[in-house]
C-alpha cells in the first residue's frame, strides 16, 4: 500500500520532471542573448562657445536621408540625428539603444531605447520613430540603405521604449551594417510625407525645418554649393557640445583648403590632401597632421571568367609580379601599407575577421617566371614577349581609373615589371579612358583587367556581394563552389567563433586563388589647427570630421564656467553646466529638463578684412573710371 | 523682305536648331553610360535598389518612350528629375542661376567694354610702347591656364593683403535681405570678378586691336583723314565704329555662354553656380540634368545669335540693304 503511491509518486515526478526540463529547453531555445555593446566614450566640456568651421572635399547634393548616399550627404546630415548604436574606432557603442538583444535563432530583435530624448522640435523620440525608420527603409527599395535592411520582415514599437524587428532570414550582420548607420528620423515629419508622396519621396528635398532630429546640432542655414550651418542644440540628451556654432564649407580644390587652413578661416579640413603637402603644413607650428587608415582595398581586378585569367596559378603569377614596395614607398610616399591576400584589412572593424596567418605575396619576378614557365607561356619567338601556349601572341590590357593619377601611376609599374619577367615579359597595356566608359566596359564583363577600390562593408558578411559567384558587386566573376558554401553559412551564422573560423578559412581560399591582386590600404592625412580648439578625437579610420569631434572639441578661448559676460549668457551656462554635472555617465539616467532660454544668435561682427576690401573696390572702382575719363579725354 | 518676315524665319530656324541640338544631345549621352553605374560598387546598394531606381526616373523604358516623355515635358516646361540631386531639375538649375547670371553678365559686359576701349586706343598706337606692353601681357595672360590664374589672384589677394575670403559667396549667418548681406557679396564677388573681368580684357582686347588695325587702311579712313576732320572725330566715327562689326559677334556669343562658362572660376573659389553643374552632369550620366542644361544653353546661343544679328542690322547699314 505505501509502494503504490510512491511508485506513482515516482512516475509523476518523473513526468512532471521531463515535461518540465522538456518547458526549460523550449524557454531557452527562446531565450534572448543580450549582445555585448559598449558604453560610449564620453567626455567633459572645459569651455562653452565657438564656432568650429571646418572645410569639406565636396558638397552634399540632396539633404534627404532616405536617399542620402554619398559620404558628403551621410556626413553632413550626422550631426543632426541620432543612432541607435554607433561604431568608435571599430567597436559598437550604445547611443539611442540602451540594449539590443536577439532571440537565439536570430530571427527577432528587441531594442530598449533610452527615454526622455526629444526632436529639436519638441517631439519625444519613441520606439514608434524607431520602428517608423525600420520599417520605411524595408518598404521602399529606393532608399539608399535599403540593401542592409532588406532581410527585416517588419518593425513593430511594442511600447514607448520598445522595439521588436523581425527578421525574414538570419542576418548575423544586421546591427553593424544596417542599426550602426540608421538615422533616427522623426514619424510625426517624414510619416506624412510618404503618405502623400509614396515613391515621390524618393525625389522630395526637405525644407530647412523639416530638417529635424534629436542630434547635437540643429541646422539652420544651407546654401547649396556652400555651406551648411548649425547650432548647438542646448537641450541635448546627452549633454550639449561644447561649442556653439558649427559651419561646414564646402571647397572641392585641396590647395584653396590648405591656404583657409593656414589662413585660420577652417580648423580642419576633410577631403583628399596629397601626401606630398605634409612637410609644409608641419612647417606651420598652428597646424598638425592626423594619419588615419582608409579600409578600401584597391586591387588589380581580372576578370576570373576570361582566359588565361581563369586559371588561378596564372592569377598567382600576377599576385608575384608586382612591386609592391614601389608602388607603396615610392608612389604613395609610404602612406599605405600592402592589401592583405584575403582582402580583408587588418585594421579597424575588420580587425577582428582578419586572419594573420596569410602568407602576403612579395615581389618575385623568378617565381612568376617559373608559374608562367610551367603554364606554357613561353617566348618562343625570342621576340622579348612571352606568347601564349598556342604560340600565338599574347597581350592584354589594364584599365586604371582616369581620375586617379595614383592608380593610373600603378598601372604602369604594374605593366613596367610584368615586362621584366626574365625569359620573356609579359605585355599588358595600360589603357586611361574615361572612367564612366571603362566601369560599364568592367560591370560587361568586357574587359581583361584593372585597378579599382572597392569598400568593405562593417560586418563580415560583406565577402558575400565581392566573391560569392552570385554576388552583386563581384566585378571579377570569382566563381568557387567552397567559397560559396563557406559565405553561406557565414551570412547565417550567429556564434561569432564560429563566423571567424569561417572567415579565416575563406581568406585562406581567396589568399591561395588570387580572384584579384589585393594591392594596397591607403593611409590619408587630416590636417588640423591645434591654436583654437582641443580635444581633437583622432580615430584610427577616419578623418576629424566626425561625430565624436562634433560632441567633444571645446573652444581654448570659449566661455569656462566661471567667466560669464552678459546676463543671458549667465542663466545659459550655469543652467547647461549643472545639467552636465548631474547626467551620469549611463545613458540610462533622464538628463534633467531645464529649460534653457534661447540665446538670441548675434550676427557676426564685420570682419576687418571686410573694410579692407570695401576700401579695395572704391580704389578699383575709381582706377577704372579714371582711365575711362583720361581715355575720352585724349579721343 | 520685312523686318517681320526676317524674325519670322529667324525663329523658325532657331527652333529647328534647338530640336535638333536637343535630340542630339539626348541620343549621344545615352550611349555614353549609366547615371547609376557608379552605385554599382557600392556594398550597400542591392540590385533591388538600382532597379527601382532605374523605374523611378524612367530609365527602365525604351530610349523611344524616354524620348517621346522628354520632348512632351518639354513642351510643359517640365525638365524632369535629377539623379545626382534626387529632386526636380528646374529647381536645382534656378537655385544656381541667380550667382551665375550676377557674376558673368557684369563680368563680361564690363571686360568687352574695356576690351574695346582699350583695344581703339593700343590699335591706333601700335608699335608704341603702351601697345608692346599690352599686347605682351595679353600673350601672356591668354598663354597661361585660368586657374593658375585664379590661383595667383587668391593668393595676392586673399592671403598676401588677407582682404578678400578664400572660398564662397556668402559667410555663413549673414541673413539675405540686408545691407550686411550685399557687403558680404560684393566683398566674396570682387576677386572672381576681377580675375574674370581681367582675363576678358586681354584676350578680346586682340580682337578689337587687329579689326582696328585693319579698317586704320581702308581708303574712307584716308579720305576722312583728306578732308581734314579731326583726329577725333576719325577715331570715334570711322574706326572705332567700323571696327566694332566683326568683334561684336565674338563678345555677343559670349553671353551665350553664360550658363557653363565659369566652371574653373566656381572650382577654384567654390563659387556657386551652373558651370560645375554641367561639368558635373556630365561626368555622372545625369542625363535628366544634362538635357536641362544643354536645352538651355541651346536656347541662350540662338538668341545670343539672333540679337548679334539684329544688332550687326542697326550697326551696318549694308546688312539692312542687301536681304
Amino acid at each position: 500500500m505505501v509502494k503504490q503511491p510512491t511508485l506513482f509518486g515516482i512516475c509523476l515526478a518523473i513526468i512532471v520532471l521531463s515535461v518540465a526540463s522538456g518547458f526549460a529547453t523550449l524557454v531557452s531555445a527562446q531565450q534572448e542573448i543580450r549582445l555585448s555593446i559598449q558604453d560610449p566614450p564620453r567626455s567633459q566640456c572645459k569651455t562653452y562657445g565657438g564656432a568650429l568651421k571646418i572645410g569639406i572635399g565636396s558638397k552634399p547634393n540632396t539633404l534627404n536621408w532616405f536617399v542620402a548616399g554619398s559620404s558628403w550627404e551621410i556626413l553632413v546630415l550626422t550631426p543632426i540625428y541620432n543612432r541607435l548604436v554607433r561604431f568608435f574606432n571599430g567597436t559598437l557603442v550604445k547611443e539611442v539603444a540602451e540594449s539590443i538583444d536577439m532571440s537565439s535563432d536570430g530571427k527577432i530583435y528587441t531594442i530598449r531605447i533610452v527615454s526622455g530624448i526629444k526632436f529639436h522640435d519638441g517631439y519625444p523620440l519613441t520606439a514608434e520613430d524607431v520602428a517608423f525608420t525600420i520599417n520605411m527603409l524595408r518598404n521602399y527599395s529606393w532608399a539608399y540603405y535599403y540593401g542592409v535592411f532588406r532581410n527585416v520582415d517588419r518593425a513593430e514599437a511594442v511600447d514607448q521604449r520598445t522595439v521588436k524587428v523581425y527578421m525574414k532570414m538570419v542576418d548575423a550582420g544586421f546591427v553593424e551594417n544596417a542599426l550602426s548607420v540608421m538615422n533616427i528620423m522623426p514619424k510625426h515629419i517624414w510619416e506624412p510625407k510618404f503618405r502623400e508622396l509614396g515613391d515621390g519621396v524618393a525625389k522630395y528635398s526637405p525644407s530647412l525645418k523639416e530638417l529635424v532630429g534629436s542630434g547635437p546640432f540643429i541646422i539652420v542655414d544651407y546654401q547649396p554649393d556652400q555651406y551648411v550651418a548649425y547650432k548647438a542644440n542646448e537641450n541635448y540628451w546627452q549633454g550639449r557640445p561644447c561649442i556653439d556654432q558649427l559651419v561646414m564649407s564646402f571647397i572641392g580644390e585641396a590647395s584653396v583648403a590648405l591656404l583657409s587652413l593656414e589662413k585660420g578661416d577652417i580648423q580642419t579640413y576633410s577631403g583628399f590632401i596629397g601626401p606630398e603637402t605634409a612637410p609644409r603644413i608641419l612647417s606651420n607650428p598652428n597646424l598638425a597632421i592626423h594619419v588615419y587608415q582608409s579600409d578600401f582595398y584597391y586591387h588589380w581586378g581580372l576578370n576570373n571568367r576570361k582566359w588565361p585569367f581563369n586559371i588561378s596559378l596564372f592569377r598567382k603569377a600576377l599576385a608575384y609580379a608586382v612591386d609592391y614596395n614601389a608602388i607603396i614607398n615610392t608612389l604613395l610616399m609610404g602612406y599605405g601599407i600592402q592589401g592583405s591576400p584575403g582582402f580583408v584589412p587588418p585594421f579597424g572593424v575588420h580587425a577582428k575577421w582578419y586572419n594573420p596567418n596569410l602568407k602576403y605575396y612579395t615581389y618575385n619576378l623568378t617565381k612568376a617566371a617559373e608559374i608562367l614557365d610551367q603554364l606554357g607561356f613561353r617566348d618562343v619567338d625570342k621576340d622579348g614577349w612571352r606568347e601564349a601556349p598556342d604560340g600565338s601572341k599574347f597581350k592584354f590590357e589594364i584599365y586604371p581609373p582616369n581620375y586617379d593619377i595614383i592608380r593610373v601611376r600603378a598601372a604602369e609599374i604594374i605593366a613596367d615589371s610584368l615586362a621584366k619577367i626574365p625569359g620573356g615579359g609579359l605585355k599588358a597595356e595600360v589603357r586611361v579612358v574615361e572612367w564612366a566608359t571603362a566601369w560599364s566596359l568592367i560591370r560587361g564583363g568586357q574587359v581583361d583587367t584593372w585597378l579599382l577600390g572597392s569598400g568593405p562593408g562593417f560586418d563580415i558578411s560583406w565577402l558575400q556581394t565581392r566573391f560569392h559567384s552570385k554576388g552583386s558587386a563581384n566585378w571579377n566573376r570569382y566563381s568557387n563552389p567552397e567559397v560559396d558554401k563557406l559565405i553561406d553559412q557565414l551570412v547565417s551564422e550567429l556564434d561569432p567563433e564560429k563566423r571567424k573560423e569561417l572567415a579565416w578559412r575563406i581568406q585562406e581560399i581567396l589568399a591561395d586563388e588570387v580572384p584579384a591582386v589585393n594591392l594596397y590600404y591607403r593611409k590619408f592625412i587630416a590636417p588640423y589647427r591645434l591654436d583654437v580648439f582641443d580635444n581633437w578625437v583622432r580615430l584610427v579610420d577616419d578623418d576629424l570630421v566626425n561625430w565624436w569631434n562634433f560632441l567633444f572639441i571645446y573652444s581654448k578661448t570659449g566661455r569656462p564656467a566661471q567667466v560669464i559676460k552678459t546676463p543671458a549668457a549667465t542663466v545659459t551656462a550655469t543652467a547647461v553646466i549643472e545639467t552636465v554635472k548631474t547626467v551620469t555617465p549611463t545613458p540610462t539616467q533622464q538628463p534633467a529638463t531645464i529649460t534653457i532660454p534661447q540665446v538670441q544668435q548675434t550676427q557676426p561682427a564685420l570682419p576687418n578684412g571686410m573694410i579692407l576690401a570695401l576700401i579695395a573696390a572704391i580704389v578699383i572702382v575709381a582706377a577704372v573710371v579714371a582711365v575711362l575719363v583720361i581715355m575720352r579725354r585724349k579721343g | 523682305m520685312s523686318t517681320i518676315g526676317f524674325l519670322a524665319r529667324k525663329i523658325l530656324s532657331s527652333s529647328i536648331t534647338i530640336f535638333a541640338i536637343v535630340t542630339t544631345v539626348f541620343f549621344l549621352v545615352r550611349l555614353t553610360g549609366d547615371p547609376f553605374a557608379e552605385l554599382e560598387n557600392d556594398p550597400r546598394i542591392s540590385p533591388e535598389t538600382l532597379a527601382t531606381l532605374r523605374r523611378l526616373y524612367g530609365m527602365d523604358r525604351s530610349w523611344f518612350e524616354q524620348y517621346m516623355f522628354y520632348i512632351y515635358n518639354m513642351f510643359r516646361g517640365e525638365m524632369g528629375y535629377s539623379v545626382k540631386y534626387s529632386r526636380p531639375v528646374f529647381d536645382v538649375i534656378i537655385e544656381r542661376l541667380p550667382y551665375t547670371i550676377a557674376l558673368l553678365v557684369p563680368a563680361i559686359t564690363i571686360s568687352n567694354y574695356l576690351a574695346y576701349k582699350l583695344g581703339v586706343e593700343i590699335g591706333y598706337r601700335r608699335g608704341s610702347r603702351v601697345d608692346i606692353v599690352v599686347l605682351s601681357l595679353s600673350n601672356f595672360l591668354r598663354a597661361t591656364p585660368y586657374f593658375w590664374l585664379a590661383i595667383v589672384f587668391l593668393y595676392i589677394f586673399s592671403i598676401q593683403l588677407g582682404a578678400f575670403p578664400l572660398y564662397g559667396a556668402i559667410s555663413p549667418g549673414t541673413s539675405f535681405p540686408s545691407i550686411e548681406w550685399l557687403i558680404d557679396y560684393l566683398w566674396h564677388y570682387t576677386v572672381p570678378f576681377l580675375v574674370l573681368v581681367v582675363r576678358g580684357v586681354f584676350t578680346f582686347v586682340l580682337y578689337v586691336r587687329n579689326s582696328v588695325i585693319d579698317i586704320l587702311g581702308e581708303d574712307y579712313v584716308s579720305v576722312a583723314r583728306a578732308k581734314g576732320l579731326p583726329e577725333g572725330v576719325v577715331k570715334s566715327s570711322y574706326v572705332a565704329r567700323n571696327a566694332m562689326l566683326p568683334v561684336i559677334t565674338v563678345m555677343g556669343l559670349r553671353y551665350a555662354f553664360i550658363i557653363d562658362g565659369a566652371v574653373l572660376t566656381e572650382t577654384v573659389f567654390s563659387y556657386p553656380g551652373t558651370g560645375r553643374l554641367v561639368f558635373e552632369a556630365i561626368v555622372n550620366r545625369d542625363f535628366w540634368l544634362l538635357q536641362g542644361v544643354v536645352l538651355i544653353l541651346s536656347i541662350s546661343v540662338v538668341l545670343a545669335n539672333l540679337i548679334v544679328d539684329l544688332l550687326y542690322a542697326l550697326l551696318d547699314p549694308r546688312v539692312r540693304s542687301s536681304r
